[in-house]
């Protein structure tokens, strides 16, 4: 039998995802189609420099949340993340063109709910230095039907 | 509003009421660039741009920095369906003398879908990120 809510244990880490930020996935992000100011701080460095002065732009913070969202898809299944999923996550430290984001997650509460059960789990990124770039939280609504997790990939 | 100070702009966000930010429209493009910024093929949600200034946009003008985000996922949106937003300030706070906004917005298209609620911790003085990270 494969991992369900039934038998997933709180301390489980998952398998990380790495990333690689590049000035070219942020302009997609951050300066793309429907974007009113397609130069901004995200895409910029005369307009980082302007607003925030930094010397060059840096990542928005909800890249990292997808990167988040992704490792709770992986985890739950993309269907159910997609109709049931939350991520709450703070940005700590700018993320840079260049930095290779290491995204970790460890199941911290499991309990029952009105309609399934809550899966919550303690989400960080980190970059190449080892250091802290966001902390937050990912969280699904499983329903009591037997649905498997994938914890490794 | 050139003539407050910042003190003044920011006891000036009122907080509680909703506001109409207009209706936008996700395309195929969107999504896929969505997809290709994050390294995921199988991304369902981009970002949601409104196509109306919210009133802190009229108070803070120019960047604000995110500081925290809260995504709650309830439907992918479907390219070329219209997506009605809905922002509220719901709360404003201040850290030492720094100010911040928190705002929440609900996205709902035009077949009564919800999409995705997203409330987002704005730093309203941008220039404290290049005085710590500069």
């Amino acid at each position: 039998m494969g991992v369900t809510v039934a038998n997933i244990e709180v301390g489980t880490q998952l398998a990380p995802l790495v990333k690689h930020m590049t000035l070219e996935k942020m302009v997609w992000f951050s300066g793309g189609d429907g974007r009113r100011e397609k130069v901004n701080l995200h895409t910029d460095a005369a307009a980082a420099e302007r607003d925030t002065g930094m010397k060059q732009p840096f990542a928005s913070g909800r890249i990292s949340l997808g990167y988040a969202s992704e490792l709770m898809s992986r985890f739950v299944g993309l269907d159910l993340f997609s109709h049931a999923g939350t991520i709450d996550f703070k940005f700590i430290k700018p993320v840079m063109p260049g930095d290779t984001i290491t995204v970790h997650g460890r199941v911290s509460e499991v309990k029952p709910v009105d309609d399934g059960t809550l899966v919550v789990v303690d989400i960080y990124c980190v970059n190449q230095k080892g250091e802290k770039t966001s902390v937050g939280s990912g969280s699904a609504v499983m329903p009591d039907d037997g649905s498997e997790l994938t914890v490794q990939t | 509003m050139e003539n407050l100070t910042e003190k003044e702009r920011f006891d000036r966000l009122e907080v509680g009421a909703d506001e109409d930010l207009g209706t936008t429209v996700v395309t195929q493009r969107q999504i896929d660039e969505n997809r290709k910024a994050l390294d995921w093929p199988d991304a369902p949600f981009p970002v949601l741009h409104a196509p109306k200034l919210d009133s802190t946009k009229m108070l803070f003008e120019g960047a604000r920095v995110n500081a925290r985000s809260i995504r709650r996922f309830f439907n992918p949106p479907v390219p070329g369906k219209k997506i009605r937003l809905t922002m509220r300030v719901v709360d404003k706070y201040l850290r030492g003398d720094v100010p911040y906004v928190v705002e929440e917005t609900t996205a709902i298209d035009e077949d009564g879908r919800k999409i995705e609620v997203m409330t987002v911790h704005q730093l309203l003085r941008t220039r404290k990120v290049g005085e710590k990270w500069a």
